[in-house]
């Protein structure tokens, strides 16, 4: 687990092209994704840096950028590789001397004997740079599921790429324009999806992609190449021939499986416990795999609406581990301005504050843990496909009750309708949907802002953004689909799982130097579970249903069946005292009205009906509190100023 | 299956269609976007019926440069063969074409040869008499507007446009707005040096105050009223000189050549010829004034100008005053009174903070940017690709 980063030039280059001091200052501003080692390479054309965090073979034996034995390939790499034994094997079978214990070797030396299908073998998360120098050729590759993050730009002169975009900011001249399409994304979906980043000139390599760039081959210059290099089978609605109970016992199995390949480490590894049904399993199966006492890191609220520390109490004592809470009571002023320079484009998840907090406490104990992400989307644990469920059926009902329950819905006044308001907004809102477009259903459940409260609010900047949709673009996922439930789990696994989910968690802990392993995400266990249909995993409407089934024997009915509270965040509550200044100050000043992203008064109503109570606006307001910050330090400052990371909180 | 066509393909597999590389704003935008999707991982051809001045220059960036090669107006039979084969080859999600003929054709394929293709069109969109067009001509507008229901987008390059077009019968698919693109690394505020080479390159009295107009010569673009500002302005500005860059029908050079005289500012007028590079012209000139009469859409010489540092006089037509914004001064049209007076305060201000206005250079570089058209662009393609994909599927009554 560490941070990547390097250049392919394309041109000449000027007199004072120095190499090393680029390499240097590119993976200096990612240092905290590896604290352990640095190393950088360069042969005239390619560039190649690393920082180390070392898991596996501690030694200097796995020390990167590191070539293949015959000196062709050279790789960079960020990620575990699962099953590197296996391979190794089968490269020893073929003849092959290993120097080192580590799975590094093991991957450039799967390269150079398989070549590009050398990716179909890797088991595991990874973003991988690999430079051959025979064809002058990099390949940049994104694992599965998007969990280790890759993103490139390309200069008149150079193809630049990082773990992190900070790397390539580091790059001299790159254009920090704000991408205005990837703004309405956001403000949408809280995060920008993929291939987009929030700045105009820098793009995300894709989950489960290839990018190659061949350098200056003959006269035609360089070729770029992307393309997806694995995909899953698409949803179905066919039965599979095992009965439930036979199903719920080979996940059991495959779990168990996923598990106990990512225990493999030469260093303290322990679990995230939120208490959550995805987060126990997990723990529940390392304990039962011998990982005892395996060390447990919870995080709580004061307010009890999101706190979920009892039930992860329930599970830490049951299998006796080694567990530590941790109740957040955020400093916002140092950990904001941490944040926004960490995820270093606008997101605006909420639960990316208890991650922060929850990784910088387990990082006190251990370098690696597993957590439970994935489990929602393998196995639909939403709320939201529930609602879509029922929205299939409320399709059926005449549009004029429809519409009356709607109205009935929104009218009731906010005090009445209490903790229970915004999902009762998303009812009302699901009722008089009349937009036959999936993805307009569908954002009901998901979107921060809807199309219509953009068209009420924009300002002169997003005119062009006024027609049209953000969620426009998942229509083609849901296409691919058989049913809405289906359609929705299938888009949320290509944008929300990788580019919110997997950065979300990257990010927050590699702040923290502290890799996180999802077994729910093995891709072995995700083609097993996508080829059951909802019907199954969603049996009688309850979510999950197929995966409780399977975990009962393991945990506490109570754990299994409550409602979903996951790694919330009470930031509205937040917004309204200990925000609520900063939300003020900086939302309506001058600054952030001349973007004319939101017009200035339409901003001023969020906030006065958030803090008043009489609207729950929280998270557009937290979005566009992450917004206006990340234009602060990312765009507005000169670029040596944002890569400086925020003074340290107390 | 090829992998690609999973969800939303990623890079898409973008085809544009031009009639050539020329001069022309749609064309220039054609191959800013080739370059600029291709740089960001897309597949892109770009597809011209004819060759073009550019052609090499593009072809040296993106080898997937395909010129059709069309023998003139009436060779059609081979033509549309050669045509439909290169882009069926290609095999594209999503096909954007320009101006009429182009997106006719582009509809014809997107409807016979490849449904799955997202169809769009780009337009200019500005109101124009049909009759300036030829038979031929006027006959391809008509036909579009009668196809304008195939499209799943319409994109204009300016909102006057937008709204000509959501009025005029287009209304019957979405119309996006993504303005032109300005090169903010070619137009750029000129050195002290690079001031005076220009300005004695054309001709400038170094100390004389250089307000240029660079049009062609149209009546839309309304010299005469922009010759009455200057004879009005003159009067009170001495060293006043006006640099015009521009072409059009010799006949319409002379008359302004004569109204000149009879304005008695034929000595404060130098004539540059029509030349590609304006760069030149923004240099030696203090500010740019475009009088539009009617029929603006988006004013590339505006966001150019002001690209370059340059104050704007301009009129309420089109764009023109969207784009100028707080950095200009916006007169209506045919009111050569008033557009004296702008210009006239618009040089009081630089006597007093200098030529450069880095304030005009902002706002382009924060809106108006080729990066900025770019990114929207392919935003809407992506999202056409995926809406296409949708309808598609419930055509063929998928569940939901």
């Amino acid at each position: 687990m560490c941070g990547i980063a390097g250049f392919v030039r394309l041109g000449a280059g000027g007199v004072d092209f120095d190499p090393d001091v680029r390499l240097r200052r590119m993976i200096a501003t990612i240092r905290h994704r590896g604290p352990d080692d640095e190393g950088i390479w360069f042969d005239g054309t390619c560039g190649l840096a690393h920082a180390r965090l070392s898991i596996l073979d501690l030694s200097p034996g796995g020390h990167q950028p590191m070539g293949s034995a015959d000196g062709r390939l050279w790789v960079s790499y960020n990620g575990e590789i699962y099953n590197y034994r296996e391979l190794r094997q089968e490269l020893e079978q073929q003849g092959h001397v290993f120097r080192s214990r580590s799975d590094t070797e093991v991957l450039v030396e799967a390269f150079a004997l398989w070549g590009p299908q050398a990716v179909d073998r890797l088991r595991g998360m990874f973003a991988i740079a690999l430079w051959d120098r025979q064809e002058r050729r990099l390949s940049l590759i994104r694992d599965r599921f998007g969990k280790k993050p890759l993103y490139w730009c390309r200069t008149d002169d150079a193809l630049v790429f990082g773990s992190e975009i900070k790397a390539i900011l580091a790059w001299p001249g790159i254009d920090r324009t704000a991408d205005l399409a990837a703004i309405d994304e956001y403000l949408s979906l809280q995060y920008v999806p993929a291939p987009r980043t929030a700045f105009a000139a820098v793009r995300k390599l894709p989950a489960a992609h290839r990018l190659q760039l061949t350098a200056d081959k003959a006269a035609a210059g360089p070729t770029q190449t992307v393309e997806r290099y694995w995909r899953l089978p698409p949803p179905t609605e066919q039965k599979p021939p095992l009965s439930p109970q036979a199903l719920a016992g080979e996940l059991v199995e495959r779990l168990t499986e996923a598990v106990r390949l990512r225990l493999i480490s030469d260093v303290p590894l322990g679990a995230f416990l939120s208490g959550g049904v995805d987060s126990s399993a997990v723990v529940a199966l390392m304990s039962r795999l011998g990982a005892n006492p395996v060390k447990t890191f919870s995080i709580g609220f004061r307010n009890a609406a999101f706190d979920e520390t009892g039930y992860a109490r329930m599970v830490a004592r049951r299998y006796d581990t080694d567990h530590e809470e941790f109740i957040v009571e955020p400093d916002a002023a140092a950990v904001i301005p941490r944040l926004v320079w960490h995820y270093g484009e606008p997101f605006a998840d909420p639960s990316m504050v208890p991650t922060w907090y929850v990784s910088q406490l387990a990082r006190q104990k251990v370098t690696v843990v597993l957590s439970g992400d994935g489990g929602d989307e393998a196995f639909l644990g939403y709320g939201r496909y529930a609602a879509c469920r029922s929205l299939s059926r409320v399709d059926r009902v005449p549009w004029a009750v429809r519409r009356a329950g709607a109205a009935m819905l929104r009218g009731m006044p906010s005090p009445l309708k209490g903790r229970y308001e915004r999902r009762l907004n998303a009812i009302a809102g699901l009722l008089d949907s009349a937009d036959p477009r999936a993805s307009q259903r569908y954002a009901f459940t998901i979107t921060f802002f809807m199309d219509h409260q953009k068209r009420e609010g924009y300002g002169d900047a997003m005119a062009g953004y006024v027609e049209g949709s953000a969620l426009d673009q998942l229509e083609a996922y849901f296409a691919e689909a058989p049913n809405l439930v289906a359609g929705a789990n299938w888009a949320d696994i290509h944008t929300y799982l990788p580019d919110d989910l997997m950065v979300k968690v990257d990010v927050a802990s590699m702040a923290h130097a502290l890799e996180t392993r999802a077994p729910l995400l093995d891709h072995v266990l995700m083609e097993w579970a996508l080829s059951l249909p909802d019907s199954v995993k969603m049996a009688g409407g309850e979510t999950k249903a197929i995966f409780k089934k399977a975990m009962a024997p393991f945990l506490p009915r109570e754990v299994l069946y409550r409602s979903k509270m996951g790694f919330g965040c009470p930031v509205g509550d937040w917004l309204r005292r200990e925000l609520r200044e900063m939300a003020y100050d900086l939302l309506l000043s001058p600054t952030a009205s001349a973007r004319q992203i939101f017009r200035r008064d339409y901003v001023e109503r969020l906030l006065r009906e958030h803090v008043s109570g009489a609207a729950q606006h929280d998270t557009r307001l937290w979005a566009l509190l992450m917004l206006e910050l990340w234009f602060r330090m990312w765009v507005d400052q000169p670029a040596d100023a944002a890569l400086q990371p925020p003074a340290l909180a107390a | 299956m090829s992998l690609s066509a999973h969800g939303l393909p990623e890079p898409l597999r973008i085809l544009l269609l031009v009639r050539a590389l020329g001069f022309g704003g749609a064309e220039r935008q054609a191959r800013q976007l080739a370059q600029g999707l291709a740089a960001r991982g897309h597949r892109v051809r770009l597809v011209a019926f004819y060759p073009g001045p550019f052609d090499p220059e593009l072809a040296a960036r993106n080898p997937d440069l395909v010129v059709i090669g069309k023998r003139g107006r009436y060779d059609l039979a081979r033509f549309l063969g050669r045509l439909l084969r290169s882009m069926a080859v290609f095999a594209p999600d999503v096909v954007y074409s320009f101006l009429p003929v182009p997106n006719l054709l582009a509809a014809v394929f997107c409807t016979l040869v490849r449904r799955r293709a997202a169809l769009v069109w780009g337009m200019r969109g500005t109101p124009l008499a049909l009759n300036r067009y030829d038979p031929l001509a006027r006959a391809a507008v008509r036909l579009e507007r009668l196809a304008s229901r195939l499209p799943d987008l319409v994109i204009a390059n300016s909102a006057s446009g937008a709204a000509a077009l959501r009025g005029d019968g287009f209304a019957a698919r979405p119309v996006a707005m993504i303005a032109n693109g300005i090169d903010t690394g070619h137009f750029r505020p000129a050195s002290r040096s690079q001031r005076l080479a220009a300005r004695s390159a054309l001709h400038c009295p170094g100390s004389a105050m250089v307000v240029a107009m660079v049009a062609r010569f149209d009546p839309m673009k309304d010299h005469p009223t922009f010759f009455q500002a200057i004879a009005i302005a003159a009067r009170t500005a001495p060293d006043l000189v006006a640099l015009i860059a521009g072409d059009g029908p010799p006949a319409a050079v002379a008359e302004l050549h004569q109204m000149a005289a009879r304005l008695g500012i034929a000595g404060r007028l130098i004539w540059a010829e029509a030349r590609r590079e304006v760069t030149e012209i923004y240099a030696a000139a203090d500010l740019l004034c475009l009088p539009s009469a009617f029929g603006e859409g988006f004013p590339n010489v505006v966001g150019e100008a002001m690209a370059c540092g340059r104050c704007c006089v301009v009129t309420a037509v089109g764009d023109s005053a969207a784009v100028v914004g707080d950095t200009g001064w916006v007169v209506p049209p045919r009111a050569p009174q008033m557009l004296a007076a702008a210009i006239l305060d618009c040089l009081q201000a630089i006597r007093k903070i200098g030529a450069v206005n880095l304030n005009a250079r902002k706002r382009i570089v924060d809106n108006y940017g080729v990066e900025a058209m770019i990114s929207a662009t392919e935003c809407r393609l992506m999202r056409s690709v995926a809406q296409r994909r949708g309808r598609t599927r419930r055509g063929r009554g998928a569940g939901r």
